[in-house]
């Protein structure tokens, strides 16, 4: 239901890309709002909880599951989770508007498809992708 | 009396009252506003009101005083009235923006306080995609 007070969140990134895992650490870091939980995309525990992923596409784009089962993906994903965050609404709002949001996208989608040439990608990888 | 001496009672007695009636719209309404921002906190509302009030009347003040002298020659009713109304017009209309600027400051107080809200349940974006199976949380 779209309706519901959206009350958890789960991330799912890329746990072998050093820079899903830095922004991570700084999701975790920041006092939440709504609570925000962490799972390996493409992990056993990921795709038994969310059959209807595709793991693959989960590891392509960060991808954000809600409690009514709703998705979101690559800088739509990015918005839910500042929204998650205290004092970051005013951010996600301002991103979600309609002049910034093609701008956001094709950052996140930029900095997504390029991620592996960034930083190290693939060392201390605690998950076993599909 | 001469016809210029005239001309800035003639000035104060309309640019002070003028002053006077925003400064007091602004007072009485801003509050609303302001009392949305802190969540009802009445004395808080009250308290930034009341400072946002005071700054107004000291930079509207100041201006009408500074702005008092003129060097147009003053001779006649005709120049008195002209005089008048370029000074009377000038301090309204510093009035004016002085006026929106506070508004414009009350909304973006306002607006921030309404973003930063925890009461949004909703993220602003919708979602790409909703499954309607119930979804298993940890």
């Amino acid at each position: 239901m779209t309706g519901d007070p959206l009350q958890r969140v789960t991330v799912l990134y890329d746990a072998r890309c050093n820079l899903c895992r830095t922004a991570r650490a700084w999701l975790e870091r920041q006092p939440q709002l709504v609570p925000l939980e962490f799972l390996a995309a493409a992990s056993p525990e990921a795709q038994s909880r969310y059959p209807f992923l595709d793991p693959r596409m989960t590891l392509e784009d960060l991808t954000v599951v809600g409690d009514g089962g709703e998705v979101w993906i690559g800088a739509k994903a990015w918005v839910v989770c500042l929204w998650a965050l205290e004092g970051k609404r005013g951010l996600a709002q301002r991103l979600s508007s309609p002049t910034l949001m093609p701008r956001a996208r094709a950052v996140v989608s930029f900095v997504s498809r390029h991620r592996r040439a960034i930083g190290t990608y693939g060392v201390s990888c605690d998950c076993t992708p599909a | 009396m001469n016809a210029l001496v005239f001309t800035y009672f003639a000035y104060l007695a309309l640019a002070v009252p003028i002053t006077l009636w925003v400064g007091n719209t602004l007072r009485r309404n801003g509050r609303v506003f302001l009392l949305d921002v802190f969540d009802g906190d009445e004395e808080l509302a009250q308290a930034v009101n009341h400072l946002l009030v005071v700054g107004f009347y000291l930079v509207n003040l100041g201006y009408v005083s500074i702005a008092l002298k003129t060097s147009d020659a003053v001779i006649d009713a005709q120049s008195a009235i002209e005089t008048l109304s370029v000074k009377v017009g000038t301090v309204v209309l510093v009035l004016g923006f002085m006026h929106l600027a506070n508004l414009f400051v009350l909304n973006k107080l306002r607006r921030r306080a309404q973003l930063q809200s925890h009461t949004a349940t909703r993220p602003p974006v919708a979602p790409d995609a909703v499954w309607s199976a119930p979804v298993r949380q940890a």
